[in-house]
């Protein structure tokens, strides 16, 4: 019995040991958020390099043999850096890296990235933020449910998210509508310093949707909304009230005849009509978010 | 005769022997070794004089002695509290091998962080072992510095 205890304690020491021998070595392929443990704030080494510390959470990120790329919004981890506005989920067109397949994000509803989709891709410039409107392949599906969890950790995530004007959601759009609950607010600029002119056609200088509401011309923000949904054989009304405060996610019950992510997408997406009482918003007067 | 044979013997044993003596003074007086720069790769000097171009302030950077992980030259140094070294290599395989010794030797030896980046048969090492730039805001610079040239 004594001999059975001191062979346990010599192999703890030799477990410990061996523990302490080997650092921890942990790859990262892209910039990304520091733990808190060990500081916070973000490293924007955007070439493969080491630290000693594994993400905080590994559902933002996605595991490439080179390391770990992270596929969240960066902005919500006091990143301070170029800023590019998204709605839903998309491909990831990050050309410096090279995956070994197609990585999608998943995060619905607006966010940002560091960055902008390149001009061949399927990507729609419309209400203030990128659209996807290429088709998802049956990868984009399969892989679904292992990394929609990102939406658990941004959906309770305060902060300022991109103010992106959902009806004009660009035809092949594919993904849920999202709209911030009331009493919170929904982002802030359209069209300001965060959301660089895109490569590729853009709307017209100003775009009048509904009754007053501007997109495209000078910065604009969002301070209420109402939203209207009009499908083709029923017509149902959402209205959202829009105040300052950051929060939430939530989607808009959009009724599809099927979910959004159990099958491939269809090529039909609700017209929608935003009248809603805007505030004009002057550049660099709270551009940054 | 080999009285003669004898004292060309003395007279070259003695030539050596002065000959190695002066070698020995001059790496006595750290004198400059002539640096074997690697052909179509940046030289690690251009690295050191583009990263203070680009406001980095790198110092002490000077050639390594002897010459480490197999490469043609070596300058070491530092920039704002991380170290840097930049060595010139003569082919890829010998880089290759310099990349995974270092990342066995950071397998062994915990570094805060720690990059190594190639630019033709030139290679960077940045190593920030006290948490000098934990947000990369100079290892970030520094690389796509060395990236460009």
């Amino acid at each position: 019995m004594r001999r059975c205890g001191l062979c346990l304690a010599v192999s703890l020491l030799v477990l410990v040991y061996a523990g302490v021998a080997r650092a921890n070595v942990v790859e990262y392929v892209s910039q990304h958020p520091v733990p808190a443990n060990v500081g916070g704030g973000f490293c924007y080494i955007n070439v493969p390099h080491v630290h000693d510390y594994p993400p905080a959470d590994v559902r933002l990120y996605r595991e490439t043999r080179a390391g770990y790329y992270f596929v969240g919004d960066p902005v919500p981890h006091a990143y301070d850096g170029p800023r590019y506005s998204y709605y839903g989920p998309h491909p990831v067109t990050e050309a410096r890296v090279e995956f070994d397949g197609p990585v999608y994000c998943y995060i619905q509803g607006p966010h940002f990235h560091w960055y902008q989709p390149p001009a061949r891709a399927s990507f729609k410039f419309s209400g203030g933020a990128y659209w996807y409107v290429g088709t998802f392949p049956p990868a984009y599906y399969q892989d679904q449910p292992r990394y929609v969890g990102i939406n658990e950790v941004y959906g309770p995530m305060p902060y300022a998210r991109p103010a992106v004007d959902v009806h004009a959601a660009p035809g092949g759009f594919h993904g849920e509508i999202v709209v911030n609950r009331p009493g919170l607010r929904t982002g802030a600029v359209v069209g300001g310093s965060a959301t660089p002119p895109p490569p590729m056609p853009s709307p017209a200088p100003a775009v009048q949707v509904g009754v007053d509401i501007n997109i495209g011309g000078g910065p604009i923000v969002v301070e209420q909304r109402g939203v209207v949904e009009r499908r083709e054989t029923m017509e149902r009304h959402d209205h959202h009230h829009v105040a300052r405060g950051g929060g939430p996610l939530m989607a808009l019950p959009v009724r599809r005849p099927e979910p959004i992510h159990s099958a491939p997408p269809r090529n039909h997406h609700p017209t929608l009509f935003a009248p809603a009482h805007v505030e004009p918003h002057h550049p660099g007067s709270g551009q940054k978010l | 005769m080999k009285r003669n044979t004898q004292v060309l013997c003395f007279i070259f044993l003695a030539f050596c022997v002065c000959i190695a003596c002066r070698k020995r003074d001059a790496s006595a007086r750290n004198e400059p070794v002539p640096i074997a720069h690697a052909h179509d790769t940046p030289q690690t000097d251009w690295v050191v004089e583009a990263w203070r171009n680009a406001g980095l302030a790198p110092e002490g950077f000077s050639a390594i002695q002897p010459v480490p992980y197999g490469a043609a030259t070596c300058m070491s140094g530092t920039v704002q509290g991380v170290e840097a070294q930049v060595c010139e290599f003569s082919n890829d395989i010998a880089l290759d091998e310099a990349v995974k010794s270092l990342r066995k030797e950071w397998s062994q030896n915990a570094v805060g962080t720690g990059l190594t980046l190639r630019n033709k048969h030139t290679l960077l090492i940045v190593v920030d072992r006290a948490h000098h730039d934990p947000a990369g805001k100079v290892i970030g610079p520094l690389a796509a510095t060395f990236s460009k040239q």
